[in-house]
């Protein structure tokens, strides 16, 4: 265990060295960059003069914009990433790991609050559909969950934020995280909803999906034949075969618990991660745009090996090894 | 071109057959299951034997899978009989129903499409007696003191000591009933299941869990069944039951999981979760089927003397003549869901009557005739969507006569133990009897 452990972390690391050449590659390639972004107009009025605005691209290391150059520009990243450097953002002007660090707490307590929502509804739901397959619980189940998957979340955000904010009042129209307290409670429960009513469905259909297959198995017929009650067969015999692929699945929602929601945190103005990544990413701030992103590769590779580690742990039948 | 324009259509339903279809399999299902879910009295279904030597009698029991492209009667109208104590042969190809049979005995019938929908299956059960609030009542240890009176012995608490029953749990009070398994709500049924009727699988690799280890899955029964049993005691008679059923390290095996066994190895395992609260009739659906030959003959040695072991009845259901002849007290041939032909073992084996049995016998291989190419009856088993009025096995039959074409033929009794449903014999039964 301990060996294909340190096996899959070496692993990691070469899978994240090629995640960032290709992040780089990928951020210096669009179109804007931070330098045009923050003068072009400047200079365009005869604000700035061209020397300037040349000093300033050559400043920020993005004056060449050939592959050499991206490849020089990453080369610097990489030796200052290797010595634990992220550099600067250049939008919040204080260092990456500080502002993944200052924001990473308010996405975690509004993903992981969802998540916890999420399970707690989607999984006894999809069982229970699961029992009752093609019975009017099943339908109706099935037919709200189909709704709440097919809702972008900013659509579904705005609705929620016109119908409850602005026409009822029950909640700021601006978002935020209000003064702290109750308050700040009152103000997370808008997005933890929309969050939830999104990613439910998904959640239930499989673990729906994942029980009918396990009611059909020989062993659940074994069970029955045992005499042992509806509930003892389904919540012990059923439930922990259906947990198999279900504790996979959630081992992939670790990215997405520390990285924020993008799109969500943006629209209900939560100063979260997502929201400054957001923001970086569309004022082309090079350093935060790739320190959250490996953020994020780091967090996925650990959450794949986490569910390959669960895997092993919740069925006997895997051995990790080798 | 009749005949040709009426295959066509049974390939085929158009919308609104199958709107209607599944209009009525809805309904259908709908009433069976609510009264499988029923509260009942125990009046609701116990019953009488007809004969009381038996232990499970079967009759006219009809059971159907509703499915999307109309009505399967899987099995349609089976009659027979297990006299206690003995071994009774289901035999058959695949799908003429056996199986199903063996399932509506235990109600595990793939539900909601499949369902009981008439007749009876009658079982021979201890029951426990209940009071008039419905619990179970407790038999008491009683002492006699010098005086003659008895009374009962209490513990140091005070409180009235129950007395262990063989099992090693709470004693108490049984009362023998005929219950109609066909009738019983799931309810009620689960009491039977696992403690008077225990069932083996035809696919000992699928049908553990895989997740649990062989005790947990084995003591899981006994903690079950056996009230008032200590864990050390569940454990210990499991571990016992894994060694009746010849497993030479029981406790090794007792902390295995099942992916690490072989298959001889978990259907003994399968044996021992069916034995562990000696039950009185096994019901073994195809045991051997997914072994191979030297461990069916080890497995099927090991059910016989356990069934002697336990003084328990055998429901074999197989598709090898060999099992059956090996193993079986009496034969019953099943074709489409029907029983053709039924007897004692020498009946079917010596004197086979019915031309499917004939059929049957002549398609074995057999190891002192040299033959090219084995027999195989010609044609196929008929679409059990839409059965035939007259006899299932006219179009395949060499025998067939001009009255085949009629309604579907009764079982004749041509002697006492043997019977066949076939309109060749319906003259001479009336001889035999007169």
């Amino acid at each position: 265990m301990a060996k294909y452990i340190i096996k899959r972390i070496l692993l990691a690391i070469l899978i994240l060295f090629g995640v960032s050449l290709i992040l780089y590659i990928l951020v210096r390639c669009m179109p804007m960059n931070y330098i045009e972004s923050k003068f072009l107009t400047l200079k365009q009025t005869n604000g700035l003069s061209d020397e300037d605005y040349a000093n300033l691209l050559a400043l920020y290391g993005l004056d060449d914009d050939s592959f050499l150059g991206i490849l020089k520009g990453y080369w610097n990243w990489l030796s200052n990433f290797l010595q634990g450097d992220l550099g600067k953002s250049w939008k919040f002007i204080i260092p990456v790991t500080e502002v993944i660090g200052s924001k990473m707490g308010v996405s975690f307590a509004v993903a992981f609050v969802s998540l916890i929502i999420e399970m707690l509804i989607a999984i006894p739901l999809g069982i229970k559909c699961a029992c009752n397959q093609y019975g009017k619980l099943d339908y109706i189940v099935t037919f709200l969950c189909m709704i709440g998957i097919s809702f972008p979340s900013f659509f579904l955000g705005n609705m929620f934020i016109k119908w409850f904010a602005v026409d009822l009042g029950w909640f700021d129209v601006l978002g935020g995280l209000g003064e702290g307290g109750l308050d700040t409670i009152w103000h997370l429960v808008l997005p933890i909803t929309v969050m939830v009513i999104i990613d439910m469905g998904a959640l239930m259909r499989y673990t729906r999906t994942n029980t009918l297959e396990v009611l059909n198995a020989d062993y659940i017929r074994t069970a029955r034949a045992k005499g042992l009650s509806n509930g003892k067969v389904i919540y012990k015999h059923v439930f922990r075969n259906t947990l198999i692929p279900l504790i996979t699945t959630l081992s992939f929602t670790l990215p997405t618990l520390f990285g924020g929601a993008m799109i969500s945190e943006q629209i209900f103005n939560l100063p979260g991660i997502g929201q400054a990544a957001y923001q970086a990413l569309s004022e082309g701030d090079i350093n935060l745009i790739m320190g959250y992103n490996m953020f994020l590769a780091l967090l996925t590779v650990l959450g794949t090996l986490l569910a390959d580690i669960m895997y092993a742990v919740v069925d006997p039948r895997v051995k990790l090894g080798k | 071109m009749a005949d040709k324009k009426k295959e066509i259509k049974k390939h085929y339903i158009s919308r609104s057959e199958s709107r209607r279809i599944a209009k009525e399999n809805s309904k259908a299902i709908a009433k069976f299951q609510k009264m499988k879910k029923r509260k009942a009295r125990p009046e609701e279904y116990v019953t009488q034997m007809k004969d009381d030597n038996n232990i499970v009698e079967f009759e006219d029991l009809h059971t159907y899978f509703f499915s999307d492209s109309g009505t399967v009667k899987a099995v349609n109208g089976v009659t027979f009989s297990i006299p206690a104590g003995s071994t009774v042969g289901v035999v058959g190809e695949s799908g003429c129903g056996k199986s199903v049979t063996s399932l509506s005995l235990m109600q595990l019938v793939q539900a909601p499409s499949g369902q009981i929908v008439s007749g009876s299956i009658r079982f021979r059960a201890d029951m426990f007696k209940r009071d008039n609030l419905g619990r179970k009542i407790p038999v008491y240890e009683t002492e006699t003191n010098p005086n003659g009176e008895t009374f009962r012995k209490v513990d140091a608490k005070g409180k009235p000591i129950i007395r262990k029953n063989e099992l090693g749990g709470n004693m108490y009070e049984m009362e023998r009933q005929v219950v109609d398994i066909a009738k019983m709500p799931a309810e009620a049924m689960r009491s039977i299941r696992g403690r008077e009727v225990a069932m083996i699988f035809q696919e000992p690799m699928t049908s553990l869990n895989p997740v649990f280890t062989i005790g947990n899955q084995l003591d899981e029964v006994g903690k079950l069944h056996i009230e008032g049993i200590s864990k050390a005691d569940v454990k210990a008679r499991s571990i016992e039951m894994l060694k009746l059923v010849g497993i030479a390290d029981p406790e090794g095996v007792y902390k295995k999981y099942p992916h690490e066994l072989s298959g001889g190895m978990r259907q003994r395992v399968m044996i021992a979760i069916a034995l562990l609260c000696n039950p009185k009739l096994i019901v073994a659906d195809e045991p051997t089927t997914a072994l191979d030959v030297t461990i069916q003959a080890q497995i099927l040695d090991l059910l016989r003397e356990i069934k002697t072991k336990i003084n328990g009845s055998i429901m074999l259901i197989t598709h090898d003549l060999g099992v059956v002849a090996e193993m079986a007290d009496y034969v019953v041939v099943m074709y489409a869901g029907k029983v053709i032909e039924m007897g004692t073992a020498e009946d079917i084996f010596d004197r086979p009557l019915h031309p499917y049995t004939i059929g049957l016998q002549k398609s074995k291989p057999t190891v002192d005739q040299k033959v090219d190419e084995l027999y195989c009856i010609p044609g196929f088993v008929p679409n059990p969507i839409d059965m035939p009025d007259y006899c299932y096995f006219r179009d395949r039959c060499d025998k067939c006569m001009e009255k085949c074409s009629g309604e579907y033929p009764n079982l004749i009794k041509v002697s006492d133990t043997h019977s066949v449903s076939c309109y060749l014999y319906e003259g001479k039964a009336e001889v035999k009897n007169g």
